[in-house]
């Protein structure tokens, strides 16, 4: 019934020796705002590896192809101020609020 | 004998006016207390997906064209990811590598233009104020329209720097993007600068700007910043490139952090809108919208009305300044006494009560009504100027503020005669002078019956019927 | 259901009453509901049957319960997309989709278990615990609207409203013996579908029936002006429907990069049946291929994770969600907050998509994916030159045991080669179950129309249910 079944087609693809060190994880911990304890490194360095072993067989087949980027939409909405949310509804889900304010532990700009 | 070349670039933000924010319907407005002008967008909920203004794309490609930039056919918004207390998402919608608008310039005087790189549209952040207890975030700002211009490192000199923010100000506010008021943050300015040897192909190290909230703000953080990275090369140092901060109350810049490391934002085309397709048809609402600009007018009005460079400024200063002015001339006013008028009297009556010239007291019409009754010689300059203030006050038409003032010019002989006897009883010396050959004195004599007058006495009879009094003697 | 209320046949109190107690003989062993709304549901039903009784006219969907997946907003109830993170969270504002629902006068009865964030296969990294499958409680239902599915296959409610991202709906539609629809990407609304990833979200719904499933779609499609990139209406699917009697004339595409030898012999042969059966209405088989799909599943998880780091940075502890506080630094509370509220797997999946968007490996990774991307729909639009859907197993496997893949990401992502494709290209697809693994296990085949054409999916789907009863089996007594 299927011509090509004999061809695998969604097993997984070789991975390549990922370069996924201490300093990667660190800029990327860093980035995301985590905090990964040590012993769940060797799980994001895992995925790691495979995205970057996937990312090979991407390359060799989208080298030329256009990028998929976001269609036309429709019209625009028109400038109408409309209703706001009330300042107890804004503030309603804070953790922490003062003077209508949400509050954050201070920001020192250094 | 200057061994060093200044080179200074500028990124300008400038708030579109629109009524509500670029991606939300929250209204937007200068004052409010905090977190009242929030809609669920702006706080970044779960769910919430952003809706892009079609008056603030309208008002952007409208800067784009009166800066003479190029707009691009299909931009695309992207996310800026950072993480800061006032960027509710975690990531400012802007756009990246497909802006709204390319190129352009603005021009410095002299010639001179500084290119402009790009335009593009982004949403502002949010406001924080530190107190001890913590730092307050209030969202009432995030989410309001902004353009972004990105200016090349064009210009040479501090005071340049400053008389490209004047222009670009100038047009802005000119066709109606933005009020560019720099002390409420609707124009905020980063400056970058760097000093190289003179004739170096290389630039210096590149030291960016920051809390720069005046104009001259800007110059005075220049002129520091030049002297003293001059200062360190001249010594044979390396300036560091950095982010400083001006201290205007110190007069000095302060190194806020290091930028060695770039920071990665990370950016994405944002998944939530679609590209941003901008047809013929927006490009020529835009153009009309835009009018004529400044410089066109400025042109116009030296040439075809002969008008003093000071008055053609002046008219020019404002889309609606020149608007008006041309509905006087629309209704038979001589440019040059409209002009006069305006500059006069006008203008400094609408400065001192503010708000909106379309709604100043006197229109336009009315105006022209009062200048052809003193082209026409109906009333006197003095006259003339009692009607405006009359009019400002009472808001009535000409002909009627002068009735209801008497000033109706006074041309009978019958009436004046006895006021010019009363004059030369009143001032012998200045009658004895006159008809000794001294015409200069004839001039006290007038005045004494225009005031008498209270300004209506037709001066021309009054001269007639004074040289007929003094001169049979 | 909607018809046997507006008839007066049964009053939409009873209706709920029956729903609410089958939810509580049996959901403390599924657990397929984060939460129950029974005052709620009570008092709507109560006003559905007063206007009922008053004459009034009565939405498509008037009196029937739903239940709409933990990722959708209610205003006034907590939304909490599985994740600690929004545990206390309580909506200000109601999702589009689930506006749809109540303008139709369905009865919103509760929000059902989900895999965090929506990333899952399994319901497993929900917060809350997992749910089980109602055919077998070892069995994970699927995910990640495992619960929404669930909720179908125990008869709690006859539909409930999923979000399929690379799967989500089809999946556990599959996995629950019940049938489940991916509409085009910006058919429905998703304004108030708490974020995974933008490109690929979609709002979807489970039913017992693709019938059920046309009803829902057209109360629910439609431009709203509240999402950008919603799509214009199409015409309503419910009235073509009752003239569906066959599939002559259907030509039927099997791409067989997505029948392959990856796939378990029993979930082949399911499908391999369900062809047969539509060959038998009259439709006719026709062998295609898409040749890129061998990338799919690396592109999604790039896209995906990419955009899903993008859309869960607005969690920071500041305005909602949890906080950790005690830490005098902003930058630590963040970073403690994110920490403690988001589960393992979301957290492996933020970081992974900040590397596959960061500067330097954006154009490598994120781009190169997009490229996928484009070159994929270009497949589909091949394929489509040759039939008018596309038919393929809807997982590689059939439902597992709770527990067995957890750690084995490999395992998980295979998971997801099937459905991935038509999430990337955007198009409609639609799970029906036909068949069963020999010890009884649900299977359930896919049917994948061009953009905008779930009537196709729908219909080739209904005509099949007409004349079968694979998806009337029914695991609880």
């Amino acid at each position: 019934m299927h011509p090509g079944r004999a061809t695998p087609s969604i097993a997984p693809h070789v991975p390549t020796p990922p370069d996924v060190d201490r300093a990667l994880i660190e800029r990327l911990t860093s980035l995301s705002r985590l905090f990964l304890p040590a012993e769940r490194h060797e799980a994001l360095a895992q995925r790691l590896q495979r995205i970057v072993a996937a990312f090979g067989s991407l390359a060799e087949v989208a080298d030329d192809a256009e990028r998929a980027t976001p269609a036309a939409g429709g019209p625009l909405r028109a400038d109408v101020p409309g209703p706001t949310l009330s300042v107890d509804e804004v503030l309603a889900n804070a953790p922490a609020a003062a003077a209508n304010c949400f509050v954050v532990p201070r920001v020192v700009d250094a | 004998m200057n061994a060093w070349t200044t080179v200074i670039g500028l990124e300008v933000h400038v708030q579109l006016a629109t009524a509500s924010k670029l991606f939300s319907p929250a209204p937007v407005a200068a004052l409010g207390e905090p977190n009242t002008r929030v809609h669920a967008i702006d706080l970044g909920l779960p769910g919430v997906l952003p809706l892009p203004n079609a008056q603030a794309i309208a008002l952007a490609i409208r800067a784009a064209l009166a800066l003479g930039a190029e707009v691009q056919r299909r931009s695309v918004f992207a996310r800026k990811h950072y993480f800061y207390p006032d960027l509710p998402k975690g990531y400012q919608i802007s756009q990246y590598d497909e802006p709204l608008a390319r190129g352009g310039s603005v021009s410095l005087g002299d010639g001179r233009s500084c290119r402009l790189h790009r335009l593009h549209v982004e949403e502002d952040a949010g406001k924080l104020t530190h107190t001890d207890a913590g730092t307050l975030v209030d969202l009432n700002r995030a989410g309001v329209p902004l353009v972004e211009i990105v200016g090349e490192p064009d210009l040479r000199t501090p005071a340049e720097a400053h008389a490209f923010l004047r222009e670009l100000r100038h047009v802005l506010r000119f066709c109606g993007v933005s009020d560019c008021d720099m002390e409420l943050g609707s124009l905020r300015c980063d400056a970058n600068i760097s000093v190289m040897p003179e004739g170096s192909a290389q630039f210096g190290a590149k030291v960016e700007l920051k809390n720069l909230n005046s104009m001259k703000m800007v110059q005075r953080a220049l002129e520091f910043e030049e002297r003293r990275q001059t200062a360190v090369l001249a010594a044979g140092g390396r300036v560091a490139t950095e982010t400083r901060g001006w201290n205007d109350e110190l007069g000095e810049s302060r190194p806020l952090r290091s930028k060695e490391q770039a920071p990665d934002y990370r950016y994405l085309p944002d998944p939530d809108l679609p590209a941003l397709i901008v047809g013929d048809d927006e490009v020529a609402t835009a153009r009309s919208a835009l009018g004529e600009l400044p410089v066109a007018r400025a042109a116009r009005y030296r040439e075809h009305f002969a008008l003093p460079a000071p008055d053609v400024e002046a008219l020019c200063a404002e889309r609606s300044i020149g608007d008006w002015f041309e509905r006087v001339l629309a209704h038979g006013s001589a440019p040059k006494l409209a002009a006069n008028w305006l500059v006069a009297e006008v203008l400094p009556a609408w400065r001192q009560r503010g708000g909106d010239l379309d709604a100043f007291p006197i229109a336009p019409d009315r105006l022209a009504e009062l200048l052809a009754l003193l082209a026409g010689g109906a009333i006197t300059q003095v006259a003339a100027r009692r009607v405006f203030a009359h009019l400002l006050d009472h808001g009535t038409t000409a002909a009627t503020a002068m009735r209801e003032l008497g000033l109706d010019r006074i041309t009978d002989p019958e009436v004046l005669r006895p006021l010019v006897q009363a004059a030369i009883a009143a001032l012998p010396e200045a009658a004895a002078a006159v008809r000794a050959g001294k015409p200069k004195a004839l001039d006290a004599l007038k005045g004494h019956v225009m005031r008498s007058t209270r300004g209506r006495a037709d001066p021309a009879a009054v001269d007639a019927l004074l040289a007929a009094a003094l001169s049979g003697g | 259901m909607a018809r046997a209320v507006a008839a007066g046949h049964v009053t939409a109190t009873e209706g709920v009453r029956a729903a609410l107690a089958r939810i509580q003989q049996h959901d403390p062993q599924l657990r397929a509901f984060v939460e129950v709304w029974p005052e709620r549901a009570l008092a709507a039903a109560a006003a559905i049957d007063r206007r009922r009784d008053a004459g009034e006219h009565l939405g498509p969907l008037a009196g029937v319960p739903v239940a709409i997946k933990d990722n959708l907003l209610l205003a006034g109830e907590r939304a909490s997309a599985g994740s600690r993170m929004l545990e206390t969270f309580r909506a200000p504002y109601t999702a589009s989709a689930v506006q749809r629902l109540l303008a139709a006068d369905a009865i919103v009865i509760g929000r059902t278990n989900m895999d965090e964030f929506g990333m899952g296969s399994t319901t497993e990294t929900s917060a809350f615990g997992p749910t089980r499958n109602p055919f077998d409680a070892n069995l994970v239902p699927g995910g990640s609207s495992g619960g929404s599915a669930a909720a179908v296959a125990a008869d709690f409610c006859p539909l409930a409203l999923g979000s399929d991202t690379g799967g989500s709906v089809r999946q556990p539609a599959a996995f629950c013996g019940v049938t489940g629809l991916k509409p085009t990407w910006g058919r429905v609304s998703r304004r108030g579908l708490v974020a995974y990833a933008s490109s690929l979200d979609c709002v979807g719904a489970i039913a017992r029936t693709a019938e059920d499933l046309a009803l829902w779609l057209d109360t629910a499609a439609g431009q709203d002006p509240g999402d950008a990139t919603s799509l214009p209406a199409t015409p309503p699917v419910v009235t073509q429907l009752a003239a569906a009697n066959d599939l002559r004339g259907l030509r039927i595409g099997l791409p067989w990069e997505l029948n392959g030898p990856g796939l378990d012999d029993e979930v082949a042969a399911a499908t391999d049946a369900l062809g047969a059966a539509a060959r038998e209405h009259g439709a006719e088989l026709v062998g295609v291929s898409l040749p890129t799909v061998a990338h799919a599943v690396a592109a999604y998880y790039l896209i995906a994770t990419a955009e899903a780091a993008s859309n869960l940075a607005r969690y920071d502890g500041v305005r909602y969600g949890l906080r950790r506080s005690g830490a005098s630094r902003l930058e630590a509370m963040t970073t403690a907050s994110r920490s403690a509220g988001f589960g393992e797997e979301v957290q492996l999946r933020i970081l992974l998509g900040t590397f596959a968007s960061s500067y330097g490996y954006e154009a490598q990774f994120h781009g190169a994916a997009q490229r996928v991307r484009a070159r994929l729909a270009a497949d589909f639009a091949a394929a489509f030159a040759h039939c008018d859907v596309l038919l393929s197993p809807t997982s590689p496997v059939p439902p597992f045991p709770l527990g067995s893949r957890r750690d084995d990401p490999l395992a998980m992502w295979l998971c997801d080669a099937l459905t991935v494709p038509a999430s990337l290209a955007g198009l409609p697809a639609l799970s029906q179950p036909w068949g069963a693994t020999a010890d009884g296990r649900p299977l359930g085949s896919t049917w994948t129309a061009p953009a905008g054409r779930e009537d196709l999916v729908l219909r080739v789907a209904h005509v099949l249910q007409r004349h079968s009863d694979h998806h009337l089996r029914r695991p609880l007594p």
